[in-house]
């Protein structure tokens, strides 16, 4: 069970913040021509109230993906560019888990699957959205994300499982830069590798406003030939929020530590 | 105290683990720099914490960018920093008042800590608890907040807690280890009610740890300084099965300015050498895993049997 049901009112001060959410008025910068133009004026109030009775869908909520994928692929269904040096790296792992040994796995002993692995697993994700702050909570035992907003570059120390993460707004698309990615972790559940100088890029923009795509780009020269694309689409799950999970106790009551497939209503209360 | 379970991989700022390195027993992934660890000894009371210290000594853990803390009183947002708490024992409450089932469990705890076992504990197993982690954080904590919630990250324990704004409990509530707040505003102060706890996760965080019932319940009145930079916390914490009073606690977390969220990796971390040692209050808490040691080159491992990872 990650994600409780209970509805919990509306996410207006969350939609505030972002840019495409707030009502424009022409009549707040300009309000002595407002003033001539009554008519005008009316109507565009009308107009505004309406804006703000309804504002535009925002990435914040919870998500789920619409096609969680045990093995990365590009934009075009490839397998990604591996170096060849990535590629033994990979036949490795392959070899090994298809011989049962997922040792090479943190996950699978419920460290984190750290990024973009977590992105495409089959739990659920809120996005909570703040100004300065962005936090991207999982379903899948108690880890988040948290993404700086406030634009000035952050040192990374050590690398991490979620590594250092600033994003900035591009009209309405969140465009979110990692770096300081633990290698020790794996790109997804089949065992693409990286390394710690992998750059990953994020766009997440909404289609509609129930269904969000991020596009993952992937920029690793040790173990990927060249720059490489991924894209996965979200569906929104209204009214439900990311509950507590721990890996730990579902792995003692014989549960895998992760699924690889699944629809969010197995989870759900 | 007895030394603690061998349980953790985490990484955290290794100015925290100097305090914490009883408690975590990761080996391979502690955070580079002990530089300004917090003092554990000759502190005031548990009652009321001091104002911070200004001083910032230099270190190389990761900073974040500056940020003013906003004037609104009922604007909790931002990233704070718990004072230490400041108790005879490290990370354990003084003289909690125990009903005589609970006090007995504890004295048994203690007793086989100073017997040289190793006491796991919820927490130090990786599995901490709203309360225990709103206590005693040792590392930042994050909050986002909105109409509907106050969003609460804790860097240390790994825990993540929702303060639902005029919501009730719902009727038939799942025991977690986070339990299910509800939040309203007195005026400035914050009230928080916290029910729905599961009883495994202590109290406090020592191996030996106070423990808790699902009858448990939590109250905070949480008020922000006029100048913004400090929360003080006023707890009153009631169990029917464990306290025989209510547990009254102050705890004041600073604006923490240029600090960062870091994360916590908090995974089973069974090592051989203290395996024999250990005692496991709940068979919940004994792992699963084993660590296969690496050959020559080869980095060690940990097998999870029956973890039953999909993936093959």
């Amino acid at each position: 069970v990650t994600v409780d049901l209970a509805a919990r009112g509306t996410e207006r001060s969350v939609r505030a913040v972002e840019p495409a959410a707030r009502p424009r008025s022409m009549f707040r910068r300009s309000p002595r021509r407002a003033l001539r133009a009554g008519c005008v004026l009316l109507a565009a109030a009308a107009i505004h109230a309406h804006a703000q009775r309804a504002p535009a869908p925002s990435i914040a909520g919870t998500w789920f993906p619409a096609s969680p994928a045990e093995a990365m692929r590009t934009t075009s269904g490839a397998v990604p560019p591996l170096t060849v040096e990535g590629q033994a790296l990979y036949d490795e792992r392959v070899a090994a888990r298809r011989a049962g040994d997922v040792s090479f796995d943190r996950a699978s002993w419920c460290a984190s699957p750290g990024l973009p692995r977590i992105m495409f697993m089959p739990y659920p994700l809120e996005i909570v959205v703040d100004p300065r702050r962005i936090a991207i909570l999982s379903g899948w035992y108690r880890r988040y994300r948290v993404i700086d907003m406030s634009g000035e570059r952050l040192e990374v120390v050590f690398p991490t499982s979620m590594g250092v993460s600033t994003g900035r707004w591009r009209g309405t698309r969140l465009v979110v830069e990692t770096v300081g990615l633990s290698p020790e972790t794996v790109l997804d559940s089949a065992g693409l590798p990286h390394t710690a100088d992998m750059r990953l890029t994020e766009q997440f923009a909404l289609k509609d406003a129930d269904t969000l795509e991020v596009r993952f780009t992937v920029v690793d020269p040790v173990y990927y030939a060249r720059p490489w694309e991924s894209v996965m689409t979200y569906r929104r799950l209204a009214g439900q929020h990311v509950r507590d999970d721990v890996c730990l106790d579902r792995i003692k009551s014989g549960e895998p530590a992760v699924r690889l497939s699944g629809e969010p209503a197995a989870r759900f209360e | 105290m007895s030394r603690a379970p061998a349980h953790r991989a985490c990484t955290r700022r290794l100015a925290v683990a100097a305090t914490v390195g009883l408690l975590c027993c990761g080996t391979s992934a502690l955070r580079p720099t002990a530089v300004n660890a917090q003092p554990t000894q000759a502190q005031p009371t548990q009652a009321q914490p001091p104002r911070a210290q200004s001083a910032q000594p230099e270190s190389t853990i990761p900073r974040g960018p500056h940020e003013d803390p906003s004037l609104d009183a009922r604007d909790f947002r931002g990233i704070w920093q718990a004072l230490p708490m400041r108790t005879k024992r490290a990370f354990r409450l003084d003289d909690p008042p125990l009903t005589p089932i609970a006090d007995a469990l504890v004295r048994s705890y203690e007793a086989l800590g100073r017997a040289g076992r190793i006491v796991a504990s919820a927490r130090t197993t990786c599995r901490a608890g709203a309360v225990n982690a709103t206590l005693i954080p040792f590392d930042t904590v994050t909050i986002l907040q909105n109409d509907e919630a106050l969003t609460v990250l804790f860097a240390s324990p790994n825990l993540v807690r929702r303060l639902w704004l005029d919501a009730a409990h719902p009727e038939n509530l799942e025991p977690s280890y986070t339990g299910h707040s509800v939040a309203r505003w007195e005026g400035d102060t914050l009230v928080v009610d916290t029910i729905g706890t599961n009883g495994i996760a202590e109290i406090d965080a020592g191996g030996a740890g106070i423990p808790s019932s699902t009858g448990l319940h939590m109250v905070e009145r949480i008020t922000k300084s006029a100048d913004g930079r400090e929360l003080d916390l006023d707890i009153t914490i009631t169990d029917p099965v464990v306290l025989s009073a209510p547990l009254k606690l102050m705890r004041r977390w600073q604006w923490a300015s240029g600090e960062r969220w870091v994360e916590e990796d908090c995974a089973e971390n069974p090592r051989f050498d203290t395996a024999a040692t250990e005692f496991f209050p709940r068979e919940l808490f004994r792992p699963i895993c084993k660590r296969v040691a690496g050959q020559g080159d080869a980095t060690s491992r940990v097998v999870c049997e029956g973890a039953g990872n999909e993936s093959r």
